[in-house]
């Protein structure tokens, strides 16, 4: 009796055993994003609008720490965003990670001549260190598997981009894919195996407050990536939900933002613009 | 073995057994989840035996600007052959807010198809009965007169109807308005994308009036928001360790005011004037102020240097050059796996030891 005791108890070990390896197994090979936030933080900015930022990069931080599929997860906004760092960065996590995400916040210039219209992206030892221009990020994101990346500066998403004649704009240089491949109004015609996020021209300061809203803008993006890196919503829920909290209007969504119908600096007419697939649903 | 010793191993056995399931385990809420499933079906018309619901997520916090209530929010799938629907809801105080559908594949399956308007009035019969709630009454016959092909309002009373299109989505919404000041927030509203029900929220509970009344003008609301101007300090980050003061100049002849309503307290509405003043230049990317002000009382909400992200646009482009780097580029970033991996790890070798010695144990005697 005391042995098929012993036996029983043995098997269920090993069956339990068999089960707990399994189920970690499949995790840790699903486990696989990386996450990366940079912005420059010391050029052009005011002390609230520092602190601001500086916030709501944590709280970018902590939403993709509460996400186990997340297990690379850097907050370098400020001194650790150079141009060597967001290099190299992005080229160890497209070959170690299968599902790469970026945060950028801070400035950035469209280069309109010579063609292709480029974009340099201002890293935080701006005009001193050397900036970031977006056909520098191609050669390091070859994998194709940065599937989402969120650009907070002007003209971030003027154009989609491709690689004819070479390698221009952010959305293509990140995810390699072109106007093709990626749906020109991600938010109500979402389409293709990546998202971005961007801005047709200028982008707002993350202080300032949609006319509509009791919140800043800085609380609106925190609250995106609550929702879309924490609470698995989609991209395009997660923008409407935060829409919505910043609004404090429940049936609202992110076309009653000033922030998506559009506002003119110096004559541009300046709107946030979403590319390709704003179905897609960060892992977890 | 002692009774001691058979506890300690049916307690590890348990414990082995157990966490796998903890840790695949949903904290999901199926009392929500059933809720939910059953707005979309009884108010919203959604064919819900035609899907498989899948619950996705629920999260359950108490945000200040709901006074410490609680709010839950979280989403579910609804999965059929040929239809995805995303389903977000957001729970507050344990009434249900807001709900918004995203088809991700196909079309969503409704029991009957109508047009806008019969649909809105449908649903307002619907959710009167499904919430509880009387203020729905007095809203459906707000739409016989409606054109849902246009944009337009109607206001009855203290409620203003408003169909807004812009694009494929059109929004029949119901909101408190008093003195000529609208109150988006204290309303109802129903969302359609290409014609189809594509989401609902309702404040009109949530949300009461602070104030409905204006004593601040939009010039006086202009004037302080200049004086607030002329004693601010401008000062600009020009490095990791430098900073400018900057010498503005507002531009008289360029300002916006608009006038909203905005929570003061939490779920208190207050009209508010958004005064954005523009200087004569961009200075390091800051071009005015905005100035919040209380539209009942000038207290000054906020102010604070507008700047945008960058330079618009150039005419000289910065030398291309694309740079190698090498695929073993050292990292400052940890890539350690994650700490429970490891914990799991060191548990599953504990129990796999112990049942060895189980098993030795067994075939010895």
């Amino acid at each position: 009796m005391k042995r098929h005791f012993m036996a029983i108890f043995a098997v269920l070990a090993l069956l339990s055993m068999a089960t707990l390896i399994f189920s970690q197994a499949l995790p840790q090979v699903k486990a696989s994003g990386s996450s990366m936030i940079y912005g420059c933080r010391d050029w052009g900015n005011t002390d609230t609008q520092k602190a601001v930022c500086t916030s709501m990069c944590q709280n970018i931080k902590s939403a993709f720490q509460s996400n186990a599929y997340f297990t690379s997860i850097g907050n370098n906004y400020g001194p650790y965003t150079t141009k060597d760092m967001v290099l190299q960065q992005a080229n160890y996590n497209q070959q170690h990670y299968s599902w790469n995400t970026v945060f950028y916040v801070g400035h950035s210039a469209i280069n309109q001549l010579p063609s292709p219209q480029t974009v340099t992206v201002y890293m935080n030892g701006h005009p001193n260190d050397p900036d970031l221009v977006d056909n520098q990020v191609y050669p390091n994101t070859g994998s194709g598997n940065h599937y989402f990346v969120f650009w907070w500066s002007c003209a971030s998403a003027n154009y989609i981009g491709s690689g004819s004649p070479s390698p221009w704009q952010l959305a293509y240089c990140w995810t390699h894919k072109d106007s093709s491949q990626l749906s020109s109004d991600g938010y109500n015609s979402p389409s293709g195996s990546a998202c971005y996020i961007g801005f047709q021209y200028a982008s707002p300061a993350l202080d300032s407050v949609d006319p509509f809203a009791w919140a800043n803008y800085g609380a609106f993006v925190s609250d995106f990536y609550y929702c879309a890196a924490q609470s698995h919503l989609s991209i395009k829920a997660s923008l409407d939900a935060s829409a919505q909290y910043i609004t404090s209007n429940p049936y609202w969504t992110l076309r009653n933002l000033q922030l998506y119908q559009g506002y003119y600096y110096q004559g541009w007419f300046c709107y946030i613009k979403v590319f390709g697939n704003g179905n897609m649903v960060i892992p977890y | 073995m002692n009774t001691t010793q058979k506890a300690a191993i049916t307690l590890l056995l348990l414990a082995v057994v157990i966490s796998p399931m903890v840790q695949a385990g949903f904290s999901l809420n199926a009392n929500t989840t059933d809720k939910v499933v059953g707005f979309i079906h009884d108010v919203a018309g959604i064919d819900t035996a035609s899907y498989k619901v899948m619950p996705i997520s629920n999260t359950q916090d108490y945000p200040s600007n709901y006074g410490g209530l609680q709010r839950e929010f979280g989403s579910l799938n609804l999965e059929s052959a040929d239809s995805n629907i995303e389903v977000t809801y957001t729970y507050i105080n344990g009434s249900l807010i807001s709900c918004n559908l995203y088809d991700t594949n196909g079309s969503p399956k409704f029991t009957d198809n109508k047009d806008m308007v019969s649909t809105a009035k449908a649903f307002l019969q619907n959710y009167g009965t499904f919430a509880g709630v009387a203020y729905t009454k007095d809203m459906p016959p707000m739409l016989n007169t409606a054109d849902a092909t246009t944009n337009s309002s109607t206001v009855s009373g203290s409620i203003k109807l408003s169909v807004t299109t812009v694009g494929n989505f059109t929004t029949i919404a119901w909101f408190y308005t008093a003195n000529g000041i609208d109150y988006p927030s204290k309303g109802l509203g129903i969302n359609f994308e290409n014609g189809v029900f594509c989401g609902f929220g309702d404040g009109w509970n949530l949300y009461k009036i602070g104030q409905s009344k204006i004593s601040v003008s939009k010039d006086e609301a202009i004037k302080t928001a200049m004086a607030s101007a002329s004693n601010y300090t401008l000062v600009v980050a020009t490095g990791p360790e430098s900073e400018t003061e900057v010498k503005f100049n507002i531009d008289p002849n360029h300002v916006d005011a608009v006038l909203t309503t905005v929570p003061r307290e939490p779920m208190t509405l207050y009209p508010i004037w958004t005064v954005q003043l523009y200087f004569d230049k961009t200075y390091f990317d800051q071009y005015g102020f905005q100035a919040r002000i209380w539209a009942d009382s000038n207290g000054v909400a906020s102010f604070v240097p507008t700047g945008i992200g960058g330079d618009l646009p150039t005419s000289t482009a910065p030398t291309d050059v694309v740079s190698t780097i090498s695929p073993n580029s050292q990292n400052t970033q940890s890539h350690l796996p994650a700490t429970n991996v490891i914990l799991f790890a060191i548990i599953a070798l504990f129990g796999l030891m112990s049942a060895g010695i189980l098993i030795l144990k067994a075939r010895r005697k």
